[in-house]
């Protein structure tokens, strides 16, 4: 036992040892399984919160996560980057560091046996090197050497895929619109020159079977009065202009409605987008709400159109009054609907409407170049085995010892190679001594 | 047409897994030649199910549950074949066979007819989504079955008077090997499957990530592996730990692809659509 007295830490001592565990938790492995397990919890309540996803205490986790990944990988570069570019040879001499090894006798001079094993590694595919030194040769073999940098490629991707995701939400939009038919928005780029799109025209194909095939918005791009680009843009074929995309994102239709007086005039005059209705008298409650737009209508199926041309084309409505619906039907469009002594609705027109999303996200090449090193650093770190090999030729009585030492991530795996080599080492000096 | 030959393939499944069992049980050797005639028979069933439903949709058959379910049994299937012939152990069968007969039934109650492809699937994303999934669900489930076999196995050696069974199944060290590989195989298919279904989701709704259940579900059993793979070789989990994850991460797996679809409504939706 020491005398020595026991000085206590003192509080900043002790708050500066809690920081430095804490700080060397979160920065460690187990660390970083212990944030994705809470990120799992998290996203779990989320599902029934989706609020969760964008609190701040969420975006803190990941920051967490991707400060635990970049800890973890500096970590690890620094010996990766030696033990990929060696700047000498001392570590070939590792195999004196290999506790256990197969030997074998070779009855062949060491430069002999050295000539052997190098070959015989060379034509299993490893990459050799040797060392010649007082106390023998060395041989190392190393394959597979890109694999420990796939792990490093999957965890730096991490960092990419955030990086992208953060720059996206920062300096990106992202909004939507609906443009009717022959009308145009105009598209004002964060990094370049104002555009217009125009929707010349929307269509919505069927399949034979009635069900939707295809949403189409015939689309054209105008800088300074000139139409510089066209396309046809449907669900899965977005229109890129400039860093920006349009994409296809809903449809409607835009019904133009008119409130008529007792004598036929029009007093008040809207576009009604299907679904959504119209106020007209704030005081009296009274409102027309334009439920569905029926191009080819049938009495007997009054909810479904017969076809998608326009041959008896109706409009589905609901009249309320207090608050409370009053009436509804089936109006023709073009022919008036009573609503009291003094006022008539009508639906004049139905045009088309294509719902938009404009979206600028100058993230997203980083977050396509994390997914493409997280897909290569996968395939690199659990396809390719990372195989060493050291090898120590020493001389006894004019033969060879050759102690093989090996290791593939995992020590079995370690001697099996180890094994095999022997064999082959065995096979070749058999068919050198027979030559 | 697809739906008898599916049916087909449930009935061998169901034999084939009856004999396995009962190999385990008697080791009575012929039954293993007529529970892989049963297998053979029921892969052949299935893969002519899956071509008879490409020929009648004009398309590959990948658009719903029930369509992706007959690939993803033909997945495990075919991985079974291999596990076997590779390592031939008869035993295998015993635990992979009952997963894929429970996982045809369940598909097979998703039946419908052929429908052509809705917009949002009119893509050749579609194509690369659904493969990796087959590869890495189909991998998946053999490591599932196969952590069973270890645990079960684990029990039994704890069992003196079961140490004739316990010779039969593989050594628990080649049982542990076969669920890492097996995992290992599976997790490069998984991050593709994830990340194909992201660069779809930008084309299609015009965002990599929404946080939708199906893609919620997809991440969090992506990180049960990671942090498998992590434990494994990182911390040297073997054994009955490394097997718990197993059997967890294949949990997930299940729910993101059966769950998600039954009990949470999302942009994934239309895989029950009818």
């Amino acid at each position: 036992m020491s005398d020595k007295p026991v000085i206590p830490p003192s509080g900043s001592t002790s708050v500066k040892q809690s920081f430095d565990v804490v700080w060397s938790a979160m920065a460690s492995m187990r660390g970083g399984m212990i944030i994705l397990g809470v990120i799992c919890v998290a996203a779990i309540v989320g599902i029934f919160k989706p609020s969760i996803y964008n609190s701040l205490w969420f975006q803190g986790l990941e920051g967490l996560l991707c400060f635990n990944v970049a800890s973890c990988s500096m970590k690890r570069a620094k010996a990766l980057w030696q033990a990929t570019f060696p700047v000498d040879y001392s570590w070939v001499r590792g195999a004196d560091q290999q506790a256990e090894a197969n030997s074998l006798r070779l009855d062949l001079k060491t430069n002999q046996a050295a000539v052997i094993a190098y070959n015989c590694l060379n034509t299993m595919g490893y990459k050799v090197v040797s060392l010649l030194t007082d106390s023998g040769y060395y041989i190392y073999g190393e394959k597979g050497k890109i694999a420990p940098w796939g792990t490093f490629a999957v965890h730096l991707s991490i960092l990419f895929i955030a990086a992208g995701a953060l720059i996206g939400n920062v300096f990106g939009y992202n909004h939507e619109i609906s443009l009717k038919v022959g009308s145009s928005y105009t598209v004002m780029p964060q990094n370049g020159q104002q555009f217009e799109i125009k929707l010349n025209n929307f269509t919505t194909e069927f399949y034979e079977d009635g069900s939707v095939s295809d949403w189409i918005s015939d689309t054209a791009v105008i800088r300074d009065g000139q139409e510089v680009v066209s396309k046809l843009i449907k669900v899965n074929h977005p229109l890129s202009f400039n860093d920006v995309s349009i994409y296809q994102q809903s449809y409607s239709t835009s019904i133009n409605t008119e409130v008529m007086d007792g004598r036929g005039r029009v007093i008040k005059q809207q576009e009604v987008i299907e679904s959504s209705g119209m106020v007209i008298s704030d005081q009296a409650g009274l409102a027309v709400q334009a439920v569905r737009y029926i191009p080819d209508f049938n009495p007997a199926r009054p909810m479904v159109s017969q076809s998608n041309e326009a041959r008896n084309p109706h409009v589905l409505y609901i009249i309320y009054a207090g608050g409370r619906e009053i009436d509804w039907g089936a109006a023709p469009i073009g022919k008036p609907i009573k609503l009291s002594d003094e006022l008539l609705v009508r639906f004049t027109q139905a045009v088309p409407v294509s719902g938009f999303q404009i979206k600028y996200n100058p993230g997203l090449p980083i977050v396509w170049l994390g997914f493409f090193l997280m897909t290569v650093g996968f395939f690199c770190s659990l396809y390719i085995r990372h195989k060493r090999v050291w090898l120590r030729i020493t001389d006894d009585n004019n033969s060879s010892i050759v102690k093989v030492m090996a290791v593939a991530g995992k020590n079995q795996e370690g001697y099996r190679i180890s094994n095999e080599l022997q064999i082959k080492l065995s096979t070749c000096h058999s068919a050198v001594r027979g030559g | 047409m697809d739906s008898q030959l599916f049916l087909a393939a449930f009935f061998c499944y169901f034999a084939a897994c009856g004999l396995y069992i009962a190999y385990v049980a008697l080791e009575n050797k012929t039954l293993v030649r007529y529970a892989r005639i049963a297998v053979i028979s029921g892969f052949v069933s299935n893969t002519l199910a899956l071509v008879v439903r490409t020929g009648a949709a004009g398309r590959l058959p990948f658009a719903n549950m029930y369509e992706f379910g007959m690939a993803f049994v033909w997945g495990i299937i075919l991985f079974h074949l291999y596990v076997e012939s590779r390592y031939k152990n008869n035993t295998i069968g015993a635990f992979i066979l009952p997963v894929a007969f429970v996982l045809t039934g369940i598909f097979a109650l998703f039946q419908q007819e052929v429908r052509p492809l809705m917009p949002a699937l009119k893509s050749n994303w579609l194509m690369a989504h659904v493969a990796t999934a087959v590869i890495a669900y189909g991998a998946l489930a053999v490591s599932f079955a196969l952590a069973v076999m270890y645990l079960w196995k684990s029990k039994l050696e704890d069992d003196s008077h079961a140490n004739a069974l316990n010779l039969l199944l593989p050594s628990l060290e080649t049982i542990d090997k076969l669920v890492h590989q097996a995992i290992t195989f599976a997790v490069p298919f998984l991050t593709l499957l994830i990340i194909t279904g992201a660069i779809w989701a930008e084309y299609a709704w015009g965002d990599y990530w929404r946080w939708d259940p199906k893609e919620t579900w997809s991440l969090i059993t992506w990180i049960i592996y990671a942090v498998y793979l992590h434990g494994r070789t990182a911390l040297g989990w073997k054994g009955k730990k490394a097997m718990n994850w197993a059997v967890a991460g294949f949990a997930a797996v299940l729910f993101t692809f059966i769950g998600v679809n039954l009990l949470l409504p999302g942009l994934h939706s239309y895989a029950l659509s009818r």
